[in-house]
């Protein structure tokens, strides 16, 4: 019985945490590409949805696998 | 009401007499003594038994009547019987099997495949999926005429002697499957899970499949249920290196006296692919899950199947860059992946299909009333957020009634119809086609008659469609109207040593709302696409003869056809450009005139009853009313094949060896703003090996592209950025069925 619950314990840890989606992202700045780093889940949502800010300027966040 | 009750009464006086039908199976020599454990097939009642060791076979709880019955037994030819069964026994007769050149292959319609009147090519796919390929569409290109087009891997389309998309009609067991095939980038909507055969008929084919089938119909059938009595569970796993992929899939058949099912589940996974100079196609992964349910039950001449399919898959759509450079090698990587990764389409299927039939002496029944749910979603840039989200859910039924006028004499009555709504989120912030309901209603006649070697088929059929759009904010509301005739005639000469078939048939293809209305960018086929709403009907009109040797070790077929499109319609590019990509527009030729010809070989010799060489040659050649070459034509193909099959029954055996060798003429044939493709040679290798313990399990292994050419198919959709296909491939599968028979009371 402990064997079963640390199976099902061991796949609930890793059925959450390969939900997470995360992608390394970037803009297309003046002078050409600029990395911003790994955005996950929420937080990759957000930026796709409401896009980088810098200073007073809002880019489109670039994700996909390049 | 008087005509209802009328029909009752016949219907209920034909479940009076349900008997005890009972029988044997001998050789046909003259001491002929039994044959042990002979497969008894009713195929009209779907009902498989198996014969005792003295040949003996008995089916109870059916009703007296004219069956059709599949004998075959190994070591023994198979033969289809169509006797009036009773209780009185019935003795069938099969002969040693010499040879497997007529191998007995009978069609959705319960005739022979070597008896019917229309060319109509039926095969079982394990027989063309010999040497494993990643997706059904691919293993459907084996079949002489029929070719794939498509996106990398994930994406295949069925082309049928130079049209796809709309132009073919898909159908799974009597049900017309739907998934916004309009589109270049929106692929086959199943997998082979649970896929007995696959039916090919080529060209225009409106009478007996409705409208739209100009190029012809794929008519996949699933495959049969267990034998009475008995339950399998099977596994079947394999792997490929040329995308890292694996399929794997499980099934568990079983079947009473009365209730019989099989279920089915899948999953693959693919990265992305390999090319032949080791590189990797950015974003041509793919994974998808199936799953399938169907069960069927039986009293007396009632017969019901109940059929469920699920698809779900996710497909990189490559090709996607946002360099201003480009080149073939922007889409190229060194390391290959398989995660979520955008372009994608998400594709989610559900069909669902009540079968009925009613036998009775004279009459045949058959009504199918189905479902399906097709939801595509677009994601272009964002993980999260589709640009497009489309759902098409069509709901329909197929009619049939067949009455056996004479022996010689059959007439087919039917009718078919769909109501299919198409509508986009409204939260989705791209719509390249507007939301339409669109309804079909169709009804046939058909009449077949037999004198001893010939055989004689005429049809006639009507259509009417219409299309139905709201007022949106950037498209007018429509409303189209198209009615289609249409009409079938074929003569066949079926002797031993040769067979000649004439067909006429003629089918129409009213516009879908896409070629109508579309004004938006599609980005799965890199490009901007404009419908146009004045489009009219396609009529088309195919003659297809068929002249067959048939020797005893020798077959050679030649099929030439000839197919005349009026009011042809066609993608144009226009050479202008819509937000940075080619606009296309839908225009209309006068007619089109479609041509060609099948020829086959298949060489089985007596002397060596392992070898079988088989080959055959596809050609087809479209051009528009000024003789102008249309685009997207498929390359000539030659196919050839060898396979030596072994017997034996040592632990580890080899059941056969297969090579085959592939070449494609060059295509210099071209539609306006298209370029040529260069011809290539493929070469093929693949072997079955047994191994023989108290579980028996097959091991499939060989390669793909052994060569490692490098080459372009000139309708691959990845030419127009220079990516090739795929490069060299091992695979690897194993195979294993667990057998028992239930206890009997």
């Amino acid at each position: 019985m402990k064997s079963v619950k640390t199976i099902l314990a061991i796949g609930v840890v890793i059925m959450a945490s390969a939900c997470e989606k995360c992608q390394e992202c970037h803009y297309e700045g003046v002078s050409g590409e600029v990395e911003i780093g790994e955005y996950c889940g929420d937080d990759l949502k957000n930026l796709e949805d409401n896009g980088y800010t810098v200073g007073d300027t809002v880019y489109t966040a670039h994700c996909e696998e390049h | 009401m008087r005509y209802f009750l009328t029909l009752s009464l016949f219907l209920f006086t034909n479940f009076l007499s349900s008997q005890e039908l009972k029988g044997s199976v001998m050789t046909s020599e003259p001491n002929g003594h039994p044959i042990p454990f002979a497969h008894v097939n009713f195929v009209d009642l779907g009902i498989n038994i198996l014969a005792d060791t003295n040949g003996y076979w008995q089916l109870n709880g059916v009703n007296e009547g004219v069956y059709r019955i599949e004998i075959s037994a190994y070591g023994y030819g198979s033969a289809l019987f169509e006797t009036e069964l009773s209780n009185v026994r019935t003795t069938f007769y099969l002969s040693e099997n010499h040879r497997e050149l007529d191998k007995l292959i009978i069609t959705h319609h319960g005739v022979l495949q070597n008896q019917s009147i229309t060319a109509i090519e039926t095969l079982p796919l394990k027989s063309i999926h010999a040497i494993p390929t990643a997706t059904l569409g691919e293993a459907l290109s084996a079949i002489p005429g029929v070719y794939q087009t498509g996106i990398g891997l994930g994406v295949s389309k069925p082309v049928i002697r130079g049209l796809s998309g709309s132009s073919v009609v898909t159908y799974v067991n009597s049900l017309r499957i739907e998934n916004q095939q309009w589109g270049g980038d929106h692929g086959l909507p199943l997998t082979s899970l649970g896929i007995g055969s696959v039916e090919v008929i080529k060209g225009p084919a409106s009478l007996l499949y409705g409208a739209d089938a100009l190029g012809g119909v794929l008519y996949f059938i699933d495959e049969p249920y267990v034998s009475q009595q008995s339950r399998q569970l099977s596994f079947e796993s394999k792997f490929n290196t040329m995308t890292m992929g694996t399929s794997n899939e499980a099934g568990f058949k079983m079947s009473t006296k009365k209730i019989r099912f099989n279920i089915y589940g899948a999953y693959d996974n693919h990265a992305d692919y390999q090319l032949p100079n080791k590189k990797y196609v950015l974003n041509s992964r793919f994974n998808q899950s199936a799953a399938k349910v169907a069960i069927g039950y039986g009293k007396k001449n009632w017969i019901v199947n109940l059929r469920y399919n699920f698809y779900n898959g996710r497909i990189g759509l490559p090709g996607h860059t946002h360099e201003l450079d480009v080149t073939p090698l922007t889409f190229q990587t060194m390391v290959q992946n398989r995660g979520e990764n955008v372009p994608a389409q998400a594709i989610t299927n559900h069909f669902f299909a009540i079968e009925q039939k009613l036998l009775m002496k004279r009459h045949e029944l058959h009504l199918t009333i189905g479902h399906t749910r097709n939801g595509l979603k677009e994601f272009e840039e964002k993980f999260f957020t589709p640009d497009i989200v489309l759902q098409l859910n069509n709901t329909l039924y197929n009619a049939k009634w067949r009455y056996k006028f004479t022996e010689n004499i059959d007439f087919f009555l039917g009718s078919q119809g769909m109501f299919q709504q198409n509508e986009n989120n409204p939260l989705a912030p791209e719509r390249l086609i507007p939301n339409a309901n669109t309804s079909d209603l169709g009804a046939y006649t058909l009449v077949t008659y037999r004198k001893d070697r010939w055989r004689f088929q005429v049809g006639a059929r009507f259509d009417n469609r219409t299309i139905e759009t709201k007022d949106e904010d950037f498209i007018p509301a429509v409303l189209k109207q198209y009615r289609g005739y249409n009409y079938s005639a074929g003569i066949a000469r079926l002797a031993k040593k040769s067979s000649i078939r004439l067909n006429v048939s003629s089918g129409f293809r009213a516009p879908t709302s896409s070629e109508l209305l579309s004004d938006g960018i599609h980005h799965g086929a890199f490009r901007y696409e404009r419908g146009n709403v004045a489009l009219a009907t396609e009529k088309a009109v195919q003659i297809d003869f068929s002249y067959a040797f048939h020797f005893d070790d020798l077959e050679i077929i030649v099929n030439p056809f000839y197919n005349r499109i009026r009011d042809y319609i066609y993608l144009s590019n226009s050479g202008e450009l819509v937000e940075d990509l080619p606009l296309f527009e839908y225009e209309q030729a006068d007619y089109a005139q479609l041509y060609g010809v099948d020829f086959g070989f298949h060489y089985h010799p007596h002397e060596a009853h392992w070898l079988h060489v088989e080959s055959s040659l596809s050609s087809v050649f479209a051009e528009d009313m000024s003789r102008n070459p249309l685009p997207l034509i498929p390359q000539t193909r030659l196919n050839n094949q060898i396979r030596i099959d072994f017997d034996g029954d040592r632990k580890v055996q080899f059941k056969n060896i297969m090579v085959q060798y592939l070449y494609f003429f060059k295509q210099n044939r071209l539609g306006v703003f298209e370029t040529g493709t260069a011809d290539y040679h493929l070469l093929n290798l693949g072997a079955t090996l047994a191994v023989n313990t108290s579980k028996p399990f097959i091991i499939s292994f060989g390669v793909r592209n052994l060569l490692n050419t490098t080459y372009i198919d000139h309708l691959a959709g990845l030419k127009q950025i220079g990516i090739p296909n795929p490069g060299i491939n091992f695979y690897l599968g194993f195979k294993v069925e667990l057998n028992h028979n239930l206890k009997t009371k």
